[in-house]
């Protein structure tokens, strides 16, 4: 089978036909591997791309990722079987005092969509939090998002809890959300600031490299 | 001239006409604390407390709060109050008793003179958390039961409004977020079919109950603008600049058909320089004043934490520049 036709289904969220396909390229001898790559990410990436772009909204991101996980859960025992790893780990949640998680999911997704694996710490996050998970779990990336200006400041604080862990460099602070711009990623130290999802998944990926 | 009451001017504005000034009002005004030295509702009237107090004084406590609104929003000199829920809501066919109340007494300190307005919307917002995984599913899987549920939530909104015109309260505020910065959730085509018919259900109900309608959202409105529109509020607000919403271009679009609200850049008046906050006052001005059919406000609130000297700069900015 093409694959192809795993990614087209997927980018209009059909995630029963997604989950058989992948059955089905599985007991056609496809690696689960070239499966991931070129049917699902290869969809994701296209969905992220049509969404950076005004081409396609939220609630289609979230039926394409929908088709997305229920493909992977086909796939998972066979991807751990043939050694594939993650792209690369980062924890991702909204800073503390915050509890808007709408932007966080997104750019959950999208960097799920990119093969990255994302621990989720949810909204109202301290900073000692995101430094510590990131120790623990080995992450690269940190991720911060708000959406209130009055705790965008916490972004700052995570920044510095990163440099007392000896950290800096080591661990990227990758900050987001509607009021953060890149004169305030500038102000606080940050490593990076993206404007959309997309761009943030793919920064990440890069950071991971 | 004559001067006009803050009604008439509110009236004139929403209507497209040209009145003596420019009028002003917020959604939620919520510096008064820090501004005036306390919130608006006294701790007597948050939630079950009211119903500890014997009725004298509940009828006191809600009359202090209308004399003390009615001050803070002369002393801000707004044109419309934006009214606070003060009772139990479950019947929407039947306001609280302590609604009605603070309304007739808030009407007597102001007299009549100032126009009131409550929450009227009832159409779907950007969901938050998980609901948002379930709406887009459902609009996927089972867009029957969206529908379903659009409609029950428009018609309970609907009675609601009706309740509130017969009270006295002349103006609603439709306040269903439905943009981010970088435009709308939903598609276009998702916006025709699960907002805009129940949007406009509600706003005709509402002219017919003599209402006047302001529909606000947050973020960039451009792409679903025209439909907003299309649905024949009386105003819309809040042209949000940091999402790009640019007063100049909405007016030069829909100032013959619709009024405009807003477009002050909040996050300017939060984090910018003096300047911004004075280049943002006086663009709304200069672009939103010509011909009428325009209200003076920030681009979403005057929230809690925003410099209180800087709403002050805006509103000196507007008593300079306001009339006509």
């Amino acid at each position: 089978m093409e694959l192809k036709t795993i990614s087209e289904n997927l980018q209009i969220g059909k995630a029963k036909i997604v989950k058989e396909l992948c059955q089905q390229a599985l007991d056609e001898g496809i690696p689960a591997k070239t499966i991931l790559s070129e049917g699902l990410l290869d969809g994701m990436n296209i969905i992220g791309e049509k969404f950076k772009n005004n081409e396609i909204f939220v609630p289609e991101v979230l039926i394409a990722a929908r088709a997305m996980n229920m493909g992977v859960a086909v796939l998972k025992p066979h991807l751990l079987e043939e050694g594939v790893k993650a792209t690369g780990k980062v924890c991702i949640g909204t800073v503390k005092g915050d509890l808007h998680d709408i932007g966080k999911n997104l750019v959950k997704m999208m960097m799920e969509g990119k093969g990255l694996e994302v621990i989720d710490l949810g909204t109202d996050v301290a900073p000692e939090t995101f430094v510590q998970t990131a120790i623990e779990q080995g992450c690269k990336v940190i991720c911060c998002s708000a959406l209130l200006t009055t705790t965008m400041g916490v972004m700052g604080e995570v920044v510095k809890a990163v440099e007392a862990a000896g950290k800096k460099g080591e661990i990227k602070v990758m900050i987001g959300g509607a009021p953060v711009t890149e004169e305030f990623r500038n102000q606080i130290g940050a490593d990076a600031y993206t404007s959309d999802a997309t761009s943030a998944a793919e920064k990440a990926v890069e950071f991971c490299a | 001239m004559k001067p006009m009451t803050h009604k008439e001017r509110a009236i004139a504005a929403l209507t497209r006409q040209i009145p003596d000034r420019v009028p002003t009002f917020e959604l939620e005004y919520q510096l008064a604390e820090v501004m005036f030295g306390k919130s608006i509702v006294p701790p007597a009237l948050w939630g079950n407390n009211m119903y500890k107090l014997s009725p004298l004084e509940k009828s006191r406590a809600i009359r202090e709060m209308a004399e003390y609104q009615a001050y803070v929003y002369g002393e801000l000199d707004y044109s419309i109050i934006p009214l606070n829920a003060i009772g139990d809501f479950s019947n929407p066919k039947k306001l609280p008793p302590e609604m009605i109340e603070y309304i007739n007494d808030l009407a007597d300190v102001t007299n009549h003179e100032v126009m009131f307005t409550f929450h009227g919307d009832g159409t779907f917002a950007i969901p938050d958390g998980n609901q948002m995984y379930d709406f887009a599913y459902r609009i996927a899987d089972d867009p029957d039961s969206v529908h379903a549920q659009a409609e029950a939530m428009a018609n309970y909104a609907i009675e609601r409004n009706k309740s509130f015109a017969e009270a006295g309260v002349e103006s609603l505020i439709l306040c269903s977020d439905y943009c981010y910065n970088s435009g709308p959730f939903l598609s276009p085509a998702m916006f025709a079919e699960f907002i805009q018919p129940y949007l406009y259900k509600i706003i005709k109900s509402a002219r017919e109950n003599g209402q006047y309608t302001i529909k606000h959202t947050d973020g960039n409105i451009m792409p679903i603008l025209d439909m907003m529109v299309e649905c024949n509020p009386h105003a819309i607000h809040s042209l949000d600049p940091m999402a790009g919403v640019d007063i100049r271009e909405v007016k030069r679009l829909y100032g013959d058909r619709v009024c405009l609200c807003g477009n002050v850049h909040c996050a300017a008046m939060q984090t910018g320089t003096d300047e911004d906050v004075r280049n943002s006052a006086m663009y709304c001005l200069t672009y939103g004043k010509p011909n009428g059919g325009y209200f003076f406000c920030t681009s979403n609130v005057p929230f809690r934490g925003m410099p209180p000297e800087r709403y002050r700069m805006i509103l000196d900015i507007w008593k300079q520049n306001r009339d006509y």
